[in-house]
């Protein structure tokens, strides 16, 4: 049985700080052109989404990882590091790959951080975001229910009782939500510039080492 | 017996909506060969519904969808939201181009097999152009053989629920009499 | 009803699936060995480059560097610290199996499509 992980960024940022904070990493993911500074935003990226109590599967991503690198070496580029005979391994396609992959996986911690299933959708359709949700969280909560062996039966079961066909009452919606702070505190606004800066500062350092 | 009137559509469409975002939370869960490889699971209610409802509502189902994955999985600004979007959005218009078209000649399977073919080709020339390069034509064979054979399960187990769901009867009725 | 209702068109996705995954792996193969590569040998190793992107290379040899160049699928010597420059005189290579030679500063380039022709050339 899992423990619940403890998701911190909450308690200092609203959903819309949480958004505002990826960005920092994301755009510098986008524009590095090196791969040390790159290893160093994987790393930010890595600690944030474990702040943010986000599960991380380290076996996919470096499977991830080593199709991507894979693939990349199989366009050799630069100097030739190691001849298989049916393939010439080379430094810059290795460096290619691991920067694209570096990159790509980033983007994803940095999403995990800073997206957050309470972060409020404008108009119609964040109120049709909010009904989602709510029959989403009933399903699941419902989800042992269905069985292999009558699988039609069970889910029909599932279905009437998240939906019933037979009445028109409304779901109430999901009491999750009320847990999360929605206002943003001038502490989750410093998070913010903090996470900025040091993705700054990755970069910078990263670009000037490389010269 | 319900009247038929009785059911609302928009909250339809939000229950099916999320029907696909359990669905998309089971798919991630699930082991892949290849490990950016979206299986099309989580396309379920597309398939089950593509007669019932229109070509928007269904466009909307997709979309949430979609968001939602990304909102619920935080995935939204990587890759993985890029590769749902195409997958699900190239798979929906080629369902429901051959089944307005071929109604009558094929299948509810033949129309996930035509939008498993339809996503997983669009997710090979992203895998190619933006994650693997020129070498990810060589694994084309196998994403397409795979989500083949899950287009096949998926039509199939559409096909079974249509025919012997009693809830899928009482909402289809209730469409239709609108 | 447990068993799959198929009817007559439900073949033809299957087999268009099949035979556009056989021609993926046949186009795969044929991008991965028909792309034409730039071969060069100098005494700091070996190195290759894709003939399809434009670029500059900087080749060390003893004498000291050869500007090698890359552009619209052709490559050649742009400078060299050799006497009679001979190796920029052998112009513009852009088929497979042509080559060119700073034989003083020790550089070759060659341009092949896999790896058979280095192979071949070598020997």
């Amino acid at each position: 049985m899992h423990s619940k992980r403890i998701d911190h960024l909450a308690a200092w940022l609203s959903p819309l700080q949480r958004l505002m904070m990826m960005l920092g990493p994301l755009l510098a993911l986008v524009v590095v052109d090196n791969l040390v500074p790159a290893l160093g935003l994987l790393f930010l990226t890595w600690v944030l989404a474990q702040m943010a109590g986000k599960r991380v599967n380290l076996f996919y991503f470096t499977l991830l990882a080593l199709s991507i690198v894979g693939f990349a070496l199989l366009n050799p580029m630069g100097r030739v590091i190691w001849d298989l005979g049916w393939l010439r391994l080379t430094q810059g396609a290795l460096e290619e790959g691991l920067l694209k992959a570096t990159r790509l996986i980033g983007m994803v911690f940095a999403s995990l951080a800073g997206i957050h299933r309470a972060l409020r959708l404008p108009g119609r359709l964040g109120r049709f975001w909010a009904l989602v949700l709510s029959y989403y969280e009933s399903l699941l909560n419902l989800r042992k229910r269905v069985t292999v062996k009558h699988w039609v039966e069970s889910l029909d079961e599932v279905f009437e009782e998240v939906f019933p066909t037979n009445s028109s009452n409304p779901n109430e919606p999901s009491k999750e939500e009320a847990s999360i702070t929605h206002h943003p505190g001038w502490a989750g606004w410093l998070v913010v510039l903090m996470v900025w800066g040091m993705s700054l500062v990755i970069l910078i350092w990263g670009g000037s080492l490389s010269r | 017996m319900p009247s038929p009137n009785k059911i609302p559509r928009e909250k339809l469409l939000a229950f099916l909506s999320a029907l696909g975002l359990f669905f998309a939370v089971i798919e991630y869960l699930l082991p892949k060969p290849v490990p950016f490889m979206r299986l099309g699971i989580s396309n379920l209610p597309l398939v089950l519904m593509i007669d019932v409802l229109s070509f928007r509502e269904l466009a909307i189902l997709a979309g949430v969808k979609v968001l939602g994955q990304g909102l619920i999985n935080g995935t939204l600004a990587s890759y993985v939201f890029l590769f749902s979007t195409v997958g699900t959005f190239s798979s929906l218009v080629t369902m429901v181009g051959v089944h307005r078209l071929f109604r009558h000649r094929l299948s509810l399977i033949g129309v996930s097999l035509w939008g498993a073919l339809a996503s997983n080709l669009a997710q090979l020339l992203l895998s190619v152009f933006i994650l693997l390069g020129q070498g990810a034509w060589m694994i084309g064979p196998l994403i397409l053989t795979l989500g083949g054979v899950t287009g096949f399960l998926i039509g199939w187990f559409a096909q079974m629920f249509q025919a012997r769901s009693v809830w899928f009867q009482r909402v289809r009725h209730a469409l239709q009499a609108n | 009803m447990n068993v799959p209702q198929l009817k007559g068109w439900d073949l033809f996705p299957m087999l268009l699936t099949l035979g556009v995954g056989l021609g993926t792996l046949a186009y795969g193969y044929w991008q991965m060995g028909g792309t034409p590569r730039l071969e060069i040998q100098t005494p700091e190793g070996q190195f290759v480059f894709p003939m399809n992107a434009d670029r500059y290379f900087e080749a060390r040899g003893p004498l000291g560097t050869s500007l090698i160049k890359i552009e619209n699928g052709q490559a050649w010597f742009e400078s060299s610290p050799c006497q009679n420059k001979i190796c920029i005189q052998m112009g513009h290579q852009h088929h497979v199996g042509q080559w060119a030679a700073c034989l003083p500063n020790r550089i070759l380039l060659r341009i092949t499509a896999n790896q058979e022709d280095v192979d071949a050339i070598s020997q």
